[in-house]
């Protein structure tokens, strides 16, 4: 069974950074995706290593691309098959999918974007939130022949190019995570949060939500309580809890939050 | 000479933070292994007895399936290779409920789950030892834990004017680490791949060897990230080797992940606990006995004890003693290290005892603590390498506000709420075991970088972080020309990230292989310094292109002649809501000497873990077993409660400065168990102080207060 990917893999933004940097090597990348020389190059044009991380991190980051087309199946393998054509992380994809699959595993299995994580395949943990249409949806719980023609984010789509989404640097400096399973979940839903937030989305522990008629909702102020409250559906079980809390903050007020620890004697 | 920018000892943020906020840490199932074929475990659905007739047929012919493997097609394994609970094909015979009893091999995931419904079993099945509420009277002395007393227990129990003999006790939980275990094996020839997260990256590689039969160097663990582990992923499960038996009889890589369902009955288990506290002291406070006798389950054929009694060992000064353990076999998989084995549920009965005493007496708990602290550790007479719990109990209290506590309990009444103030300690061994690392210098011009192997682990610790601060101070590189490479049976064996040994085990080794490194390539030079110059100035001034050393580091003699712990004191103030008897932990602190503090930010993340784990142990975590199936009743995560974002409060982190360098050389003491220590405790005892009820069985939940 043929598939087409019709698209580069490319985003705009990493074509453009590449153009801008690279042009010479752009053809090359289009064609075969970023490979280790390209990094070493990036590398040193953007001034000998980017920020203070792990040269081996960084480049892992860098040569992947953000959605792979999808792999073709034998026809045994296939029950049921389902045509769907949807957008991934800004790249156009048509594939055929068993139509049991979940868009979790055709996001993992299919396409190469192991970043969404299946914590409990239930819907009870939230390490496999993506964003449907710019909601936050449990990708374990969707059926991905339920996505058709929609644009799905996942973690791998959140940043811009080489340049990290607000939250995936707060998270980095308030250290949002220990193990990091529970991370691609967390950093979706946060970004789903100030959105839904910014649409006066009510929550359980908002105040009251009674509208005169006609009016729209105006913006809910994220406090503290607000922000763990639309998290709770996230779990994280290595406990970083209030350093989730702190960067979510800090990304919606756009002021700085303290970390603090203190030591004494 | 003095560098002046010193990394160790700074919050520097994770070198491999970038990886997990951009979903390209690669965990055991992510790994991009070519054509993999999928497989789906299925279970027992009786808790003893054995398989009398096993149906494959539908399940083999249905659409996409390579193999239906149970112990009939299954080939002979040495289940005493080291793989732990058993659960490994070998027989009919099954011992609890949810063993694995097969396993489908299909070309999608799809399919194996589909297939695995298909298989039909037919059980010969008996009695089931599941009741321990009724099989605890039959306990007996476990096989390596006699009793330990010292002085005589009986006679100043029976002389005390103040006593306290109580009997808390402790439900079976779960580590549900967010990353359910998971195995890709790929097989090269006679040798294996296992993509598999390992907490002990040697131990999970001689694990699988001596079970498959192969030799350790015909096995590869890769394991360079952990979606968590705490204690489960230390030993290894039969997930692992019936993944690599899979493989090879589908001759094609296989991926194996366990389900959330699944993680219930597969990798072992905090034990239920009644642990029966006895202390007595003069009126004074002097502590003059303490019985801590902890009566448990194991497996039908294995053997597994939580250590309850060990803070009870050397928190206190008391003449007289007893530490006890009995334990009875039941139909359960074998129980195993769970965050702060023994500690975190043994100093909830402590630390409850000892507040308890403090109200019969009339004493503040703090005061009470204070008075019968210890000089010597009293379990082995050796000194203290450091002790911190006076200091953690006095800055603890100092910066929680303790002076605001009313003694009296529900007195403290807010609106619709009772407020309470606990307090309550904690401790755990700091151990270094042997470590090997290896350290490579390259040079290109005037740039050095700088690679470290080791067979380590980070399960979220800061592993990485951590070595590459120690080695960008060893070496004279910059962080961000470091790359440290762990988790890998390649590198250099390692000890395991457990215990709270790998942050002192491993960044003793790094630093060892530095300092021979830079002693190398001094002795390279020939010539003589004033000042010692760092290898990367050697690389540069001797133009050196490449150099590597390795070393295997071990704890020093020295060290065996003290005692040596991390302790702490943990605060918590609770709101316990007199309508519904929910519980909130508004405030916590936890107050924590752990020797030198590496980077204060991920370490933060290690107390904030362990106090959010204690919270669950607190309040929410329990596993309820059926007394006629044996099956758990709470069998996923809506039943199962971990703490959420919106359960935890205001946690504040506060660390004892010392520099305990008899312990080890960098002076590190580990921190990731002791986070937990003493927090359960410290909520109960605020909940009395709240309410003015006991609660001694954990979690305390509101029917437990209304």
């Amino acid at each position: 069974m043929m598939e087409e990917n019709e698209a580069p893999q490319l985003t705009e933004d990493e074509k453009k950074l590449f153009e801008d940097l690279m042009p010479e090597d752009l053809d090359e990348i289009l064609d075969t995706g970023v490979n280790r020389r390209h990094f070493l190059k990036l590398l040193t044009l953007t001034g000998g290593g980017l920020l203070a991380y792990q040269a081996a991190a960084a480049e892992q980051v860098l040569t992947r691309p953000l959605s792979l087309p999808p792999e073709a199946l034998p026809p045994s393998t296939l029950e049921n098959a389902v045509d769907l054509s949807l957008r991934i992380n800004g790249t156009s994809q048509k594939l055929t999918v068993d139509s049991r699959m979940t868009l979790l595993d055709t996001l993992r299995e299919r396409l190469g974007l192991t970043g969404s994580k299946k914590g409990c395949d239930h819907g009870q943990c939230g390490a496999c939130t993506v964003l449907v249409d710019g909601r936050r949806v449990l990708s374990c719980l969707t059926l991905a022949a339920s996505c058709e023609g929609q644009s799905v984010k996942t973690i791998e789509g959140i940043a811009q190019g080489n340049t990290l989404h607000p939250m995936q640097q707060a998270f980095l400096k308030h250290d949002g995570f220990q193990c990091g399973f529970c991370t691609p979940g967390q950093i979706c839903s946060a970004v789903a949060v100030l959105d839904e937030a910014q649409k006066g989305e009510a929550s359980y522990v908002t105040g009251p939500v009674r509208l005169k008629a006609g009016a729209k909702p105006s913006p809910v102020r994220l406090s503290e309580e607000e922000i763990r409250e639309r998290m709770s559906g996230n779990l994280c079980r290595c406990g970083a809890y209030p350093n989730i809390v702190a960067a979510i903050r800090e990304v919606q007020s756009g002021k700085p939050v303290e970390q603090t620890w203190n030591f004494v004697g | 000479m003095e560098d002046k920018k010193q990394l160790v000892g700074t919050p520097v943020s994770r070198v491999d933070g970038i990886l997990k906020v951009t979903g390209k840490a690669d965990y055991s199932t992510d790994h991009p292994v070519k054509d993999a074929a999928h497989a789906v475990i299925f279970k027992s659905t009786i808790a003893a007895g054995s398989i009398k007739r096993i149906d494959t047929a539908a399940a083999e012919k249905a659409p996409g399936v390579l193999a239906v493997i149970t112990h009939e097609n299954m080939p002979k394994l040495n289940t005493r290779g080291g793989i732990r609970g058993g659960a490994m094909l070998q027989g009919p015979e099954v011992t609890f409920y949810g063993q694995h009893i097969g396993l489908v091999v299909a070309e999608t995931f799809e399919q194996a789950r589909h297939a695995a419904h298909l298989v039909k079993v037919e059980y010969d099945p008996k009695n089931a030892r599941v009741d321990f509420e009724k099989l605890a009277s039959e306990a007996k002395v476990p096989k390596d834990k006699k009793d330990e007393k010292r002085g005589d227990v009986k006679a100043a129990l029976a002389d005390a004017t103040h006593k306290v003999e109580e009997v808390y006790a402790t439900p079976i939980e779960h580590h549900h680490a967010l990353e359910p275990h998971a195995t890709i094996a790929e097989w090269q020839g006679e040798n294996v791949i296992l993509y598999n997260s390992a907490q002990i990256v040697n131990g999970a590689q001689n694990a699988a060897a001596s079970t498959l039969g192969l030799k350790p160097e015909q096995v590869r663990i890769v394991s360079p990230y952990l979606g968590g582990g705490f204690g489960s992923k230390g030993g290894q499960w039969a997930n692992l080797v019936l993944t690599a038996v899979a493989a090879k009889m589908v001759k094609r890589p296989v991926k194996l992940a366990l389900t959330r369902q699944q993680m219930f009955n597969s990798v072992g288990l905090r034990q239920r606990n009644f642990q029966k506290l006895s202390l007595a002291a003069t009126p004074d406070g002097q502590l003059t006995a303490l019985a801590h006798e902890t009566t448990t389950h194991a497996a039908m054929q294995d053997e597994f004890v939580e250590p309850c009694g060990d803070c009870s060992k050397l928190m206190y000064e008391v003449p007289n003693s007893l530490i006890s353990y009995r334990v009875v076999p039941m139909h359960l998989i074998l129980p195993t290290y769970t965050r702060g084995p023994g500690k975190s549920t043994g100093s909830f009965a402590l630390e409850s005892a000892v507040d308890e005493l403090a109200y019969k007496l009339n004493m503040d708990p703090i005061e009470l603590r204070i008075k019968n602290e210890p000089e010597r550790d009293p379990s082995n007479g050796k000194p203290w390498s450091s002790r911190t719990t006076v200091q953690c109990l006095r800055e603890g209290a100092k910066a929680f506000g303790w002076e605001k506590r009313q003694a009296k309990p529900g007195e403290n009444r807010q609106g619709n709420y009772l407020v309470g103030y606990g307090v309550a300690c904690g401790t755990y061994p700091a151990n270094q075991r042997p470590s090997s690392a290896l350290v490579k210098l390259h040079r290109a011009g005037n740039d050095v970088t700088a690679t470290v192997e080791l067979a380590a682990a980070d399960l979220g610790t800061g592993t990485y972080t951590i070595l590459a601060q120690t080695a960008a101070d060893a070496l004279g590189v910059p962080l961000n020309k470091i790359t440290v490479r762990i988790g890998d049976s390649d590198f250099p064996s390692a000890a395991g990230s457990v215990g709270s040994v790998g942050a002192t085990s491993y960044a003793n080794s790094v630093q060892d292989a530095c300092v021979k490194l830079t002693d190398e390539l001094m002795a390279k030079s020939g010539k003589q310094f004033f000042v010692r110059p760092t290898a990367a100035q050697l690389m540069v001034s001797e133009k050196i292109n490449d150099h590597q050393t390795r070393v295997d580091s071990k704890a020093s003699e020295k060290a065996e002649e003290y005692s040596s712990h991390s302790f702490n004191a943990n605060f918590a103030e609770v709101w316990v809501d007199t309508s519904t008897g929910t519980v909130r932990v508004a405030r916590f602190l936890a107050a924590t000497g752990a020797g030198k503090i590496l980077n204060p930010k991920t370490a933060r993340s290690q107390i904030l873990g362990g106090v959010t784990w204690g919270i669950g142990m607190a309040l929410t975590e329990e596993s309820i077993v059926d007394p006629r199936w044996g099956n758990f009743v709470t069998r996923s995560l809506a039943e199962y409660h971990v703490p959420v974002n919106l359960d935890i409060g205001q946690l504040e982190v506060l660390f004892i400065r010392e520099e305990d360098t008899i312990s080890n050389k960098l002076g590190v003491k580990g921190i990731g168990e002791v986070g937990i220590v003493g927090v359960a405790g410290a909520v109960a005892n605020a909940v009395f102080n709240a309410t003015g009820k006991r609660v001694r069985e954990l979690p305390i939940t509101p029917d437990k207060l209304l």
